[in-house]
């Protein structure tokens, strides 16, 4: 094949080198077997309609009961055959079936007896049924997996062209030859399609497996997995409801084209122009207008169209003239074939996907097989009912169907009401979050002053009593821990303490009698601290201390920074702390932050925040930080917006503000987002989102956080726009995880959006599996409206290049 | 303290040495260090504490932060070879809910192995 040409095919298919020959042979055999299908069918048709008026209305819901049960014991034993038997000889079997079948139909045409189409009628359902799923086991028997999926649609574009095809020649015969000699028309097509699969089967490179592999189809155990999910029941009601309507639809247009084309070539003619009408109806509305309208009107609205289009179409029978019935039952038969093949199909499916995916291959096929049918059996139940005993004529049958349509509706509102939970319940259970599980479980804080005690010991007796004093007064102190470190019984050597301060037989702490005496010797310490003799007397050592640069020195400037911590906010000495807070030491520092903490005055906020650059001190700064509270929000908002600061310290800001967690603190951060500044919008927009789930009193506007997410939006896809398709993988979709600023997106939509599903689907998403990822989407595709829908989603989906980047620039035009 | 990076059997091993203390700081600290492996796609990580003789509330500041940063990734941070010391303190304080802490290297790498 030459260049041009292959480039011509590869605007419908994406078909590779020295696959032209295999992929040519499979869309030629579908072709003529749709094409074999559609003169059957339109055949079949026509030639059961030839019966009397009576025998059709009553023989018509005996045919759907039978052929539904016939159909459905078919495919039940065809699925578990096709496993076990050997393929080869199970297709050569049954094309000798079907084409003796089409054979011996012929002749038994000619017999006129009234059984014979209602004999081929069931026989043309297990043809259909057989035929079609041969095809697929074939494809997957000569294609690899990832190819037959990539040309899945051309194929399927093959069947189209054949059904067309087959139902124009009809057509165009139907004036000229009975309807029965179609049926040989319809064998030479099968026979064309049987001689091309000989073809297919050459070509390939794949050794045929004779057997299929994996266990056959448990049915029972689709039943029970329907029976143990409330949803699953529902979707299954659903389905029998849709496809009841659907059968009494097909009967009333039956009964309508009987009593329109009473003569046999008109009324084979007519069937051929409706199926082809069908066939390209449904394809406009597939390629051009299905998924845009599901995806404008989302999953749960786009489930109505197909329900209400068909009740509006029923009722309508009440209201046109008696000599249009037969166009009006051409327009709502035509509908429902359409609506089916397109929107009822696409939306249905989408409806399995809270379903786990182990489930839903049990359940599904035990829906395909029995379930389906159930809903033409009760179709045909309520045909005898009300069409035969209750002698409703064909258009007061509307009624029933408007009947079922209306049941429809109800299971469709119920299944709407249950969809968001049975997708949440699928997310990946939620992460905890880290942070809140050490602060909510362990005592952090403890360890840390335990392990300073532990220091402190070894570098200054003072030191250690003050930290052994702040320690017991800890409100989080467990009772074994406070007995541990004032105890020196016996016991207590022996449960460990000297590994922990290496004690060798000493007292921890001071022989306090039980736990009230610390409380006393604070307060003593205090008083002591307070007293103006105090300040007067030690004004000078501190000053001195406090002023030294001396190494030798640094153990009593942290003895000072600890004891200032113990005084009044307003005592003289507390004027020392500024240049404590200014020491080189990070030591000495960290003691000075610490009182600093306490004193919380606010002139010494200037001086703690540099100290958020420092590894050394940061944590401890921001605790500090964190204990001014609000007070600190206005110094905070300064350095935050100053974009001459240190880095580090602006990237540490946001996070003491969400832990500040006020409204000043919340408004502070949102100024800050919107300012759009690069160096620290990150670690902005992941603070507010926790300051959202600690603080879930603090509202944010939709009008602060909208713009924010959409200039994200507009940063990916000014990013998709302008990747090459030359240089990513063409036709390979982008994992999610790749879109720019995705985390951002979600993090500022659980400002708006209730943050613990947001949070959950961002995991999900973040996990990057095709199947979480979708879970995470369909979570937003619910929670979010419309048009932030339109903007967002398409930026997040797995697409390939080529049509991120066009989903792209429509985005950004819209944005503009 | 030096830290050296080491990766066996996917796991990445930050082999500590020496003091942890807040006056001795590195360039780089143990959190900045795993927030590279994690932002590299590194999930699995252990803390090697073998040759650490001493470490100060700094030092746990730096662990808490690691496992806060590893853990809301869904990634695994374990502990090694801390002292008996260090290791009462977490237990008197309930840091060992949520700090994983092995014996020693051969038997930590065992329980990433184990899931």
């Amino acid at each position: 094949m030459n260049d041009r040409t292959r480039r011509l095919i590869n605007r419908f298919a994406p078909l590779r080198r020295g696959e032209e020959r295999l992929a040519g042979y499979l869309f030629g055999h579908f072709f003529f077997l749709m094409a074999a299908v559609y003169v059957s069918k339109v055949s079949k048709t026509s030639l059961f309609l030839g019966l009397g008026l009576g025998l059709t209305k009553s023989s018509l819901p005996l045919v759907y009961f039978i052929s539904a049960v016939l159909s459905g014991l078919f495919a039940a034993w065809n699925t578990k055959r096709i496993r076990s038997l050997d393929r080869r000889a199970y297709i050569a079997w049954s094309r000798l079936f079907f084409a003796a079948g089409m054979i011996a139909f012929f002749f038994l045409f000619g017999t006129r007896a009234a059984v014979v189409p209602v004999l081929y009628w069931f026989w043309f359902e297990i043809f259909l049924l057989a035929s079609v799923t041969q095809f697929w086991v074939i494809v997957g028997t000569v294609c690899e997996p990832r190819r037959a999926k990539a040309l899945v649609s051309f194929f399927v574009g093959g069947g189209l062209l054949g059904g067309i095809g087959g139902a124009a020649i009809v057509f165009f015969l139907s004036r000229h030859v009975p309807a029965r000699y179609l049926i040989l028309l319809g064998l030479v097509f099968y026979l064309a399609a049987m001689a091309l699969i000989r073809g297919a089967v050459h070509a390939s490179s794949a050794p045929p497996a004779e057997t299929e592999t994996g266990p056959p189809p448990d049915y029972l155990d689709g039943f029970r997995a329907l029976g143990r999910s409330s949803y699953l029941r529902l979707l299954a009601a659903l389905i029998v409801v849709s496809l009841a309507a659907s059968t009494m639809i097909d009967f009333q247009f039956n009964l309508a084209v009987k009593a329109g084309f009473p003569e046999e070539a008109g009324r084979t003619a007519f069937l051929a122009v409706f199926a082809i009408a069908v066939l390209v109806v449904s394809w406009i509305l597939n390629s051009f207008l299905a998924h845009r309208a599901i995806r404008s009107l989302g999953v749960r609205a786009a489930l109505f169209v197909t329900p209400i289009v068909l009740a509006l179409g029923s009722a309508a029978v009440f209201i046109v003239p008696a000599a249009a019935l037969t166009a009006w039952a051409v327009l709502v038969k035509g509908s429902d074939k359409s609506l089916n093949y397109t929107f009822s199909q696409a939306t249905r499916e989408l409806l399995y996907l809270p379903v786990a995916q182990d489930i839903k291959a049990k359940v599904k096929m035990t829906i395909d097989v029995f379930v389906s049918k159930a809903g033409e059996a009760l179709a045909s139940v309520l045909q005898v009912v009300f069409g035969i005993f209750l002698a409703f004529k064909a258009d007061q049958m509307s009624f029933v169907t408007i009947a079922i349509i209306v049941a429809w509706v109800f299971l469709l509102i119920e299944i709407g009401r249950r969809y968001l939970p049975a997708i949440r319940e699928n997310l990946v259970p939620s992460r905890p979050d880290a942070e809140r599980v050490v602060r909510e479980q362990t005592q952090a804080d403890t360890a840390k002053r335990l392990l300073d005690l532990m220091e402190s010991r070894e570098r200054s007796s003072v030191l250690y009593a003050y930290n052994l004093l702040d320690l017991l007064k800890a409100e989080k102190l467990t009772p074994e821990l406070r007995q541990l470190l004032s105890d020196k019984s016996a016991a207590v050597r022996a449960s460990g303490i000297d590994t922990l301060l290496d004690a060798d037989n000493e007292a921890l702490g001071p022989d306090w009698d039980e736990a009230a005496d610390q409380d006393g010797l604070d307060v003593i310490v205090r008083e002591v601290l307070a007293l103006d003799a105090y300040q007067d007397v030690m004004r000078r050592p501190f000053e001195e201390v406090a002023a030294s640069n001396a190494p030798a020195l640094e153990v009593e400037q942290m003895e000072l920074a600890k004891a200032l911590g113990l005084m009044p906010a307003d005592a003289p000495l507390t004027e020392n702390l500024p240049r404590l807070l200014k020491h080189d030491s990070p030591s000495v520092v960290h003691y000075a932050l610490e009182s600093a903490a306490r004193l919380r005055k606010r002139e010494a906020l200037p001086l703690i925040v540099p100290h958020l650059g420092r590894a050394a001190v940061r944590d401890r700064a921001a605790e500090t930080l964190a204990a001014y509270g609000d007070r600190a929000v206005p110094v905070l908002k300064d350095w935050l917006a100053d974009f001459r600061a240190d880095p580090r310290v602006r990237q540490a800001l946001p996070d003491v503000l969400a832990v500040i967690g006020t409204s000043r603190a919340a408004e502070a951060l949102v100024r800050q987002l919107r300012r759009r500044d690069p160096e620290v919008q990150n670690a902005v927009v992941d603070a507010l989102f926790k300051l959202r789930t600690r603080c879930p009193e603090i509202r944010f506007r939709e009008r602060d956080i909208r713009p924010e997410v959409l200039a994200l939006v507009q940063d990916a896809c000014r990013a998709a726009a302008a990747a090459s398709p030359a240089g990513g993988k063409s036709g390979e979709p982008g994992t999610g995880t790749s879109v720019p600023g995705f985390r951002q997106i979600f993090l500022l939509l659980g400002l708006i959006y209730p943050p613990e599903d947001i949070g959950q689907a961002l995991q999900n998403y973040s996990e990057g599996t095709k199947r979480a990822v979708d879970y995470a989407l369909e979570l937003l595709e619910n929670i979010l409206p419309r048009d932030l829908k339109d903007a967002v989603l398409p930026v997040l989906e797995d697409a390939p290049a080529e049509e991120k980047a066009r989903s792209a620039r429509r985005i950004l035009k819209s944005l503009e | 303290m030096v830290i050296s990076t080491r990766e066996q059997d996917n796991v990445v091993i930050f082999d500590l040495e020496g003091e942890i203390r807040r006056s001795d700081t590195v360039a780089v600290s143990l959190h900045q260090h795993v927030k590279e492996q994690l932002e590299h796609g590194k999930r699995d990580l252990l803390l090697n504490f073998g040759k650490v003789p001493f470490i100060d509330s700094f030092g746990v500041g730096e662990i808490l932060a690691s496992y806060i940063s590893t853990q809301n990734i869904g990634g695994r941070l374990k502990l090694a070879g801390i002292s008996k010391r260090l290791f009462l303190v977490f237990q008197v304080t309930q840091l060992t809910r949520v700090l994983d802490i092995q014996d020693d290297e051969e038997k930590a790498l065992a329980s990433f192995r184990k899931g």
